[in-house]
């Protein structure tokens, strides 16, 4: 019986390495299916799901009056998929049918991109019911947007475009991108093995976060008076361009805002806000308040004006309207460039400066506008005094627009400086309203008296001085002329042919609500101010004075400059400190749940899917790279590091 | 029925040829071809023609295939060298009667392994004689080799298989199998002349521990040597797809495109079942035609992903039962025949089951082995089912000498 006995024993040492096996196996299969479980899950989603995005409403632009400037409406593509098309060819003939392309076109299409096509793009109406009637084979509707401009090209440089993805390239819809432009939802799709997309089955994972509406301070019947009276004088200066920028008194908001240029209709840049200038006469205020604040002068002093010939050094300074002696006052009035010459070498030019610091120059304002420039001064130590005249009246430095606006607007506030602004407040899709910006004093720049002299000055400059063209039968008007010549196109010196003719003013002149700047550059008919730019300033005030709307807030609340939230379900919560953002994903348990903090640290992605993510990041607006696929594996920078210090997010996904 | 019929054999073989069908009739559910949903008809026909054979084989008495056992194995040889001339396209695998389709390569298993039982039960047990291993060879390797060239490496594996386990049955030491089967160990250290020479070394020791007479020592050493030496130049004349299923077996991760790709999706397809499955016919892996083989080589990944890890464990535990169902009658039957014929066909049960489980899981190369009563495929469901028969018919008469 050895041999029994042996099998016996071959028997145990079998069902011993039998069980070894199934050991093996069953410890095998728990890897894969219970501790890698997620991650081949993950795998086995990014194949066989591709993604969609669904596009984000842009959130509509407003003017104070809630008129709609800028606006997305809802449009519809269609795609077809060739490779499940039982019948091409009749697709083919549908589709010719409908958008005039010939059938072989339809047909080459097909060959070309079997998997996927796009029939139209952003259709017109009448094409989508054409489509709707037709039964072209998988045919199927996407919804895009369109953005568009009620007023066309009214503001247009203001308002700025939007690119062919409805991203913000210019004007406002660049700076306010982030709040306009929302967050992509996205729609998840399956793909079988050979790419073909699988129509029956599609989900969203993300309901799009449409962007938050936005309203301006632009008043557009102001602005459409404005844009009309520079277009007139345009026309009949022959001008190369105008520009004209209009704010309130009250807190600085942006009323007006325009440039137009001589035969051109697009891609025109805001020129009161990017563009610089030798500012001329307007600038004479910088030197009177200076006098007049530090107690150099009265304005009933006399000065001798030299008879209109007056030499510092080598160098000669003329009056146009030559006088033996005026008044301090007089010499704002009647714009006397040897006057203000002579208030500024008494006062020097570490006063000289001081004032035109503490009116803004030099510096951006801070307006809510890509490519505000700051203009230049140089630094005092460096003038000679006949630089120092020469900026008394405007030349030896340049300044925006919107910086002699908003400078003229605190002469007349009684010299409180105000940071411009165009955009008041943004409204989220479920009404919660965030004020973007309100009255800011940036600082008290001039004391109550010297703006009260100021402005009796620039009434005068209307009333019997250099404006008096600015004059209106319904409005009383304040403001002062400013005429700078530019330099020779050759060699050196300014040429008395071509010039900036500017006016900047403020009216009603005894209640100031609006001030504002216009300026013409190269006009033909005459070089000045007071001859250009004067009367379209008193044309625009007259048109205007009826129309009161300058501090209906269009319903804000101005006393609580803080986040105001307006419930719109009626179960808002307040969080303190960080605020999170539920990315709303209905019916996907992947999904549900994932928050991205808008607090200003980078969150942690390691271990997340691709796809969580890559929404996390979208909704955090950060540009990124992304290599392989399945899970995050890696990222740089690392978890934890402000988010302005995050330039590009590299993530590393992993198969494993 | 018969006291003596086996449920416990034969319940486990019906239990998984049901669940079989159920996942064939999920792996073609979302096909887009007619013919691909028939298959799950044509199955149940297999499975009805199998336990035909089944009970055929059960009824007649086994004297009678112990006698014929040799002209079994003579007829199944013929066999499979007229398929070699009857080859469509690349590969000749088939003898075809109209529609109906057979591979002799599974008569040729079951003739194989009734003849090297016979063999063994007549040898003369002389444990230090090694001799009668050189014919055990001899009668596996016909066919094995006759399989490979069809080319059919899946196949002539399962002879190697029968063959090494009949050897481990017979009672021959570790050792001993370890100097049998050391040309194979030889072929696959070949690879590299470091992994070779360390592995001629240990050969060398083995010999000389093992007490061997010199001639057969010698005989060992220079087999191994000649293997050594002829390998890298057989491995220049492999099919390229049957190099890259050696290559991707190593390193599946290198050609997820390629030939990886199988592999790779089986994984997902299991991983992605988890532990309670996706559900019946919820399976996106298979839906989506990512996997592939769905409803033969990989008919387990299907199971794993819409079952998951209970279902993978239901029907592992239905073949181990059946494995320790096969091995208990090898032990207990007292006819070496009947013993070593019973071992041989469990053994093939387990090396199919290891094989292609193993490929889904990721931890055996693809060979294109069907998985028991599982897969898709007539002959293979065929051959099962006969060994089932024979397994009972053992049971039943375990007592004969």
């Amino acid at each position: 019986m050895t041999d029994r006995f042996l099998i016996a024993r071959r028997g145990k040492l079998l069902f011993i390495l039998l069980g070894v096996i199934g050991i093996i196996f069953v410890l095998r299969a728990a890897e894969i299916q219970i501790l890698r479980h997620s991650q081949f899950r993950a795998y086995a989603d990014s194949q066989q799901q591709s993604s969609m995005p669904l596009k984000a409403r842009r959130g509509t632009i407003y003017d104070r009056e809630g008129r709609k400037i800028a606006y997305d409406v809802e449009v519809k593509s269609y795609s077809v998929n060739p490779r499940y098309m039982k019948d091409k060819r009749g697709a083919a003939r549908e589709l010719s049918r409908i958008t005039g392309k010939t059938q072989n076109y339809w047909l080459e299409q097909f060959r070309k991109y079997p998997g996927f096509l796009y029939a139209a793009r952003r259709v017109s109406k009448n094409m989508e019911s054409r489509f709707e009637k037709s039964c072209i084979e998988t045919l199927k509707p996407r919804l895009e947007t369109l953005r568009m401009y009620t007023y066309d090209e009214l503001a247009a440089e203001v308002i700025g475009r939007t690119d062919i993805d409805n991203k913000g390239v210019s004007g406002l819809e660049k700076y306010y991108e982030k709040i306009l432009y929302g967050v992509d939802g996205q729609s998840i799709f399956l793909r079988d093995a050979r790419g073909n997309e699988v129509t029956a089955w599609e989900h969203t994972l993300a309901a799009p976060l449409d962007g938050s509406d936005i309203y301006l301070t632009l008043d557009l019947d102001l602005q459409q008076i404005v844009e009309s009276e520079l277009r007139r004088m345009l026309d009949s200066s022959g001008a190369i361009w105008g520009s004209a920028i209009f704010l309130d008194v009250e807190d600085g908001g942006v009323l007006a805002c325009a440039t137009i240029e001589k035969g051109k209709r697009d891609f025109i840049r805001n020129r009161t806000v990017v563009d610089m200038n030798e500012p001329g006469s307007t600038a004479k205020i910088v030197p009177l308040a200076t006098v007049f604040q530090a107690g150099i002068f009265e304005p009933d002093d006399m000065i001798n004006v030299e008879g209109g010939r007056f030499s510092i050094g080598k160098r000669t300074i003329r009056d146009d309207h030559p006088y033996d002696f005026l008044r301090c006052d007089e010499v704002g009035i009647y714009s006397s460039n040897i006057g203000v010459a002579k208030m500024g070498l008494a006062a020097g030019s570490d006063l000289i400066y001081k004032t035109l610091v503490q009116l803004g120059f030099g510096s951006k304002t801070g307006i809510d506008f890509p490519g505000e420039t700051a203009g230049s001064i140089s630094r005092p130590e460096s003038w000679s005094d006949h630089l120092l005249a020469n900026i008394c009246y405007g030349y030896g430095m340049a300044v925006t627009g919107i910086q002699l606006a908003s400078a003229y607007s605190a002469v007349v506030s009684g010299g409180e400086l105000h940071k411009p602004f165009f955009g008041a407040s943004a409204v989220s899709p479920d009404g919660k309203k965030e004020i973007l910006n309100s009255k800011t004093v940036v600082r008290k720049a001039l004391d109550q008296k010297t703006s009260d002299i100021l402005r009796d000055i620039l009434l005068g400059v209307v009333e019997m001085g250099t404006a008096r063209k600015a004059k209106s039968d319904l409005c009383p008007i304040a403001g002062k002329t400013g005429t700078a010549l530019r330099t020779r196109k050759e060699g050196k010196g300014y040429d008395r042919k071509r010039a900036l003719a500017s006016f900047a003013g403020y009216f009603p002149a005894d209640n100031p609500r609006v001030v504002g700047v216009v300026m013409f550059d190269e006009p033909q008919t005459s070089i000045y101010g007071g001859e250009i730019s004067a009367p379209v300033f008193g044309r625009i005030a007259t048109r205007y004075i009826g129309i009161p709307r300058i501090n209906l807030m269009a319903g804000m609340d101005k006393e609580d400059p803080a986040i105001e939230s307006k419930p719109a379900d009626g179960k808002q919560e307040k969080n303190q400190g960080a605020e999170f953002v539920t990315l709303g994903a209905q019916g996907d348990d992947q999904a549900a749940g994932l928050e991205v903090s808008s607090a200003d640290y980078l969150p942690d992605f390691r271990g997340k899917t691709v796809r969580e993510a890559l929404y996390m990041v979208r909704a955090l607006g950060l540009e990124y790279e992304l290599t392989g696929s399945g899970i995050i594996d890696s990222q740089k920078p690392s978890p934890g590091v402000s988010l302005h210090k995050v330039g590009v997010l590299e993530l590393n996904g992993i198969i494993r | 029925m018969n006291k003596t019929f086996d449920l416990k054999i034969f319940l486990p073989a019906v239990l998984l040829s049901l669940i079989g069908v159920g996942l064939i009739y999920a792996a073609t559910y979302y096909s887009g071809s007619e013919a691909a949903k028939n298959l799950f008809y044509r199955q149940f026909i297999w499975h009805g023609l199998g336990l035909a054979v089944c009970l055929a084989v059960y009824s007649i008495p086994l004297k009678f295939h112990e006698a014929f056992a040799f002209l079994y194995y003579f007829a199944a040889a013929v066999l499979l060298i007229v398929v070699l001339f009857m080859s469509r396209g690349s590969t000749s695998r088939w003898l075809h009667f109209g529609s109906f389709n057979i591979q002799p390569a599974e008569i040729a298993k079951m003739a194989a392994i009734l003849a090297l039982a016979r063999f063994m039960s007549f040898r003369k047990t002389k444990h230090d004689d090694l001799n009668w291993v050189l014919a055990a060879l001899i009668i596996m390797g016909v066919p094995a080799l006759l399989t490979l060239v069809q080319p059919d490496l899946g196949s002539s594996l399962v002879f190697f298989a029968v063959f090494v386990a009949i050897l481990f049955w017979s009672g021959l030491s570790v050792p001993q199998i370890i100097l049998v089967i050391s040309p194979v160990i030889s072929v696959i250290s070949a690879f590299h002349w470091i992994t070779w020479g360390i592995f001629f070394f240990l050969l060398i020791l083995l010999i000389f521990f093992s007490k061997l007479r010199f001639l057969q020592g010698a005989f060992f050493l220079s087999i191994n040597l000649a293997v050594g030496m002829i390998t890298p130049v057989l491995w220049n004349q492999l099919h390229d797809y049957q190099k890259m299923r050696i290559i991707t077996f190593l390193d599946p991760g290198q050609d997820p495109r390629g030939a990886g790709y199988q592999i790779i999706q089986s994984k997902i397809a299991v991983g992605a079942g988890g532990f309670f499955g996706q559900g019946f016919l919820k399976g996106i892996q298979t839906k989506l035609d990512f996997l592939p083989e769905q409803h033969t080589d990989f008919i387990f990944s299907v199971l794993a992903e819409q079952f998951g890890f209970l279902g993978c464990m239901v029907v592992i535990a239905l073949f181990f039962w059946l494995f320790y169902r096969g091995f208990s009658v090898a032990l207990k039957a007292r006819n070496q025949f009947y013993s070593y014929a019973a071992c041989g066909m469990t053994a093939v049960l387990v090396f199919q089951v290891m094989i292609n489980i193993g490929m889904t899981i990721g931890l055996m190369p693809v060979t294109g082995l069907p998985l028991p009563f599982l897969s898709y495929g007539g002959s293979s469901l065929i051959f099962f089912w006969a060994c089932i028969g024979f397994l009972l018919a053992f049971n039943r008469d375990w007592q004969e000498y």
